[in-house]
């Protein structure tokens, strides 16, 4: 009988990021003009495990399932977004064995089979080609790269030096390093990245996103039950309320859809179609919930005074680094389930 | 940890209830939103069937009486059976024999002796019966505290006067549950809640409303004229009232509960039109090609499949709640406006993308767009469930917004 309620570990798990989060927070603006998190704040999430949360434990991580890693992630960028994203986002790899500071890039074609133009590829033992747009950890490591190979898609490892790096400016997520990279190298190894893997990949992008919507929600409400306008606080008028009401719907189903795709993907169904719908709905809410909340605080918005405009800035930037949600599309509809729902198969 | 295995008994429940919906729901749904009354035949079908109010508990979110703790299951069974009953007709579904929206105030304030009396009716299988809930006003929908039926209290009971409207099931019930006021100056806490039986004096029906949709079900006025009710007949006796704002605090209970499965029964709308379109569409297109011209089609089924999906885990997470006596007054409401808004937007899609030129719409599909108008008002509007969820929101950080 379907439940909604969370075990005391991952309870655990999550109030530790989120309390993590909470202290980290002050920090966050200074980190973005910085262009990187305070050291002390990153070595005080390393000694809490916060970058081994899904990383294998026969890798030295947590091993926790997608479901009780995404809370925590969720957890940790709903208190310090910016932060949150620059310490964890890096290590998206990690649950594909990618060691801590590696360089994870997705430069395959997708497991939906929406092709991509430009690209890595692998041929006979070694990967070329180039990755316009990536997370990686501060300094720099080898890469764990998604390439295109005759038979699919394939997880290569690859020594630093193949990889040139270079920094790779946006407007947003100005406190992670944000690459692109010229790679060719040989691979020291491969290993298949099909559905099961791009499905985890999914799953793993969406709390970020989720993270985000929830910042923007706490934010703009906090900001409505204070901000007087018309003899009252702004929060009392139906058209504020009601707008908080859609993004905390929004919100609530994005994390929801997430939710059931990633307890399927971890009873071994095929869950493709639904973690690319589940990461999709998770860009979509986090957009609609930043957005939201730079117009209900107005022209405070719209100046740095308040965190919404970085908000803004990162989700568009978090949403370039993780497919435009037309790829999603693609990638679900050709999943096997998406074969089954139109006939196709 | 967040769980959505399929038990026996659930899959036992949708399948037994999904196959009762395509064989004995389908079949007579159009001429009965035609006729605007659904035909005996249906009520012998459910009688061979063995589909009542057990299958939809007639007491959603009842209390345990051995313990508050004690996780029940009763709403997240009953949202299943709503959903596929309404993927059949969600008129149907509002017409099946039973205590209906009348059920949930008789089990949280009724005394025994009046559960007792009340639903021994339905024990009686061989003839269909009803109960409806009365609170909607001519003047009074939404502002539900603002209700104008009058009682007043006379020797051995009450008397009351005033008319409730849009009563579902209201001509053919057995027995209504009205709200009415002791004293408007009180407020909510004057609010009173009894059973009103069928033939008693001064009860009689008004019209019967023709409406945009859901033509099938029963929707009538219902008049109190100097309608005497015995003092028996006041939910949860006198005692029950003296803490102040109970009588409204059972009706808002009352939606808490119902909610989910209204919000259950616009997903079923909604799944029946997201399906409906794909099997039109793939009739006349070949999807699985890799055309730019049907990848717009294609994009918009999956939205479809996926706004039904994210409507029914809000459902679900707001029968959860219920199940485990946790607050779910703000997830009731999600679920209700959610699944309202994504559900309108849904059949008007489906009956967009398959009207070619030339060709007569689906008829599914315009009863659908129908009567799926109405799951985005009644239970609460749109503007309500929003207006609860944002009131939830401030309370959370205690904040008085004075929404």
């Amino acid at each position: 009988m379907f439940r909604f309620d969370w075990d005391e570990d991952s309870r655990a798990v999550a109030e530790l990021a989120r309390d993590f989060g909470r202290a980290a927070a002050a920090s966050d603006r200074e980190a973005a003009e910085t262009g990187a998190v305070p050291a002390g704040l990153r070595k005080q999430a390393g000694e809490l495990g916060l970058f081994d949360l899904t990383r294998r434990v026969e890798d030295g991580g947590l091993g926790l399932a997608a479901l009780a890693a995404g809370s925590a992630v969720t957890s940790l960028v709903a208190e310090a977004p910016t932060i949150g994203t620059a310490l964890l986002l890096p290590e998206i790899g990690s649950p594909f064995g990618a060691p801590a500071g590696a360089f994870f890039a997705d430069g395959g074609a997708g497991a939906g089979g929406y092709r991509r133009p430009a690209g890595l590829r692998l041929e006979r033992g070694r990967v070329t080609g180039r990755i316009a747009f990536a997370a990686a950890a501060p300094g720099g490591g080898e890469g764990f790269l998604v390439a295109q190979a005759g038979d699919g898609d394939r997880l290569c490892r690859v020594s630093a030096g193949a990889c040139a790096l270079e920094d790779a400016p946006s407007m947003g997520l100005s406190a992670m390093r944000r690459v692109s990279a010229a790679v060719d190298g040989d691979a020291a190894s491969d290993t298949p990245f099909g559905a099961a893997e791009r499905t985890g990949l999914f799953l793993a992008q969406a709390p970020f996103f989720h993270g985000y919507g929830r910042a923007a929600l706490h934010y703009a409400r906090a900001y409505a039950a204070e901000r007087q306008a018309f003899g009252k606080v702004i929060g009392g008028f139906q058209a504020i309320g009601f707008l908080l009401a859609d993004v905390a719907m929004e919100v609530e189903a994005a994390e929801l859809l997430w939710q059931e795709a990633a307890w399927r993907a971890a009873q071994g169904e095929e869950a493709l179609r639904l973690a690319a719908d589940a990461l999709r709905a998770a860009k979509d809410a986090a957009y609609f919930a930043v957005n939201s909340c730079v117009g209900i605080l107005g022209g405070h918005g719209f100046v740095d005074d308040h965190p919404a405009e970085r908000w803004l800035r990162d989700v568009e930037t978090l949403s370039a680094l993780t497919g435009n949600r037309w790829a999603l599309g693609q990638a679900g509809a050709e999943s096997a389930q998406g074969e089954e729902a139109h006939g196709v198969a | 940890m967040p769980d959505f295995l399929e038990t026996e008994q659930e899959k036992t429940v949708r399948a037994y209830l999904n196959h009762f919906a395509r064989t004995e729901i389908r079949p007579r749904s159009l001429e009965a939103d035609r006729m605007q009354d659904i035909q005996p035949d249906f009520y012998q079908a459910v009688q061979r069937s063995g589909i009542s109010m057990e299958m939809m508990p007639r007491n959603p979110g009842s209390r345990s009486k051995e313990g508050e703790q004690r996780e029940h299951t009763t709403l997240r069974l009953s949202v299943l059976a709503s959903e596929e009953l309404s993927w059949g007709d969600a008129s149907f579904l509002l017409s099946l024999p039973g205590p209906g929206l009348g059920g949930p105030p008789v089990s949280f304030i009724g005394t025994p002796e009046q559960r007792e009396r009340f639903f021994a009716i339905f024990k009686d299988t061989e003839h269909p019966h009803f109960g409806a809930y009365a609170l909607t006003e001519p003047e009074a929908g939404s502002d539900v505290a603002g209700i104008k039926t009058r009682c007043e209290a006379v020797n051995g009971g009450y008397r009351i006067n005033g008319t409730k409207t849009f009563i579902t099931n209201g001509s053919r019930a057995d027995w209504v549950v009205v709200f009415a006021s002791i004293d408007p100056s009180l407020g909510r806490a004057g609010h009173r809640t009894f059973v009103v039986e069928r033939g008693t004096q001064g009860f009689s029906v008004g019209r019967r409303h023709h409406k945009l949709g859901l033509r099938a079900n029963d929707t009538a006025e219902l008049v109190f004229s100097d309608c005497f009710v015995p003092e028996e007949n006041l939910l949860g006796g006198r005692a029950h009232y003296e803490q102040s704002k109970e009588g409204f605090k059972v009706a808002m209970a009352t939606f808490d509960s119902t909610r989910p499965l209204v919000a259950a029964m616009a997903v079923g709308i909604a799944r029946a039109a997201a399906e409906r379109a794909r099997e039109l569409i793939e009739e006349r297109y070949m999807l699985g090609r890799a055309l730019p011209r049907y990848r717009a089609l294609r994009e918009a089924l999956d939205d479809m499949d996926r706004r039904v999906r994210a409507a029914r885990l809000l459902t679900w997470k707001s029968a959860f709640l219920a199940d485990v006596r946790q607050p779910q007054s703000r997830a009731a409401s999600m679920a209700k406006a959610y699944a309202g808004k994504e559900a309108v937007l849904i059949c008007r899609e489906a009956l967009e993308l398959t009207a070619d030129s030339g060709e007569v719409p689906d008829p599914f599909l315009e009863k659908w767009f129908r009567d799926i108008r109405v799951f985005d008002i009644f239970e609460g509007t749109a503007q309500i469930q929003r207006l609860v969820v944002a009131r939830r929101l401030f309370e959370e950080i205690g904040a008085k917004v004075g929404l």
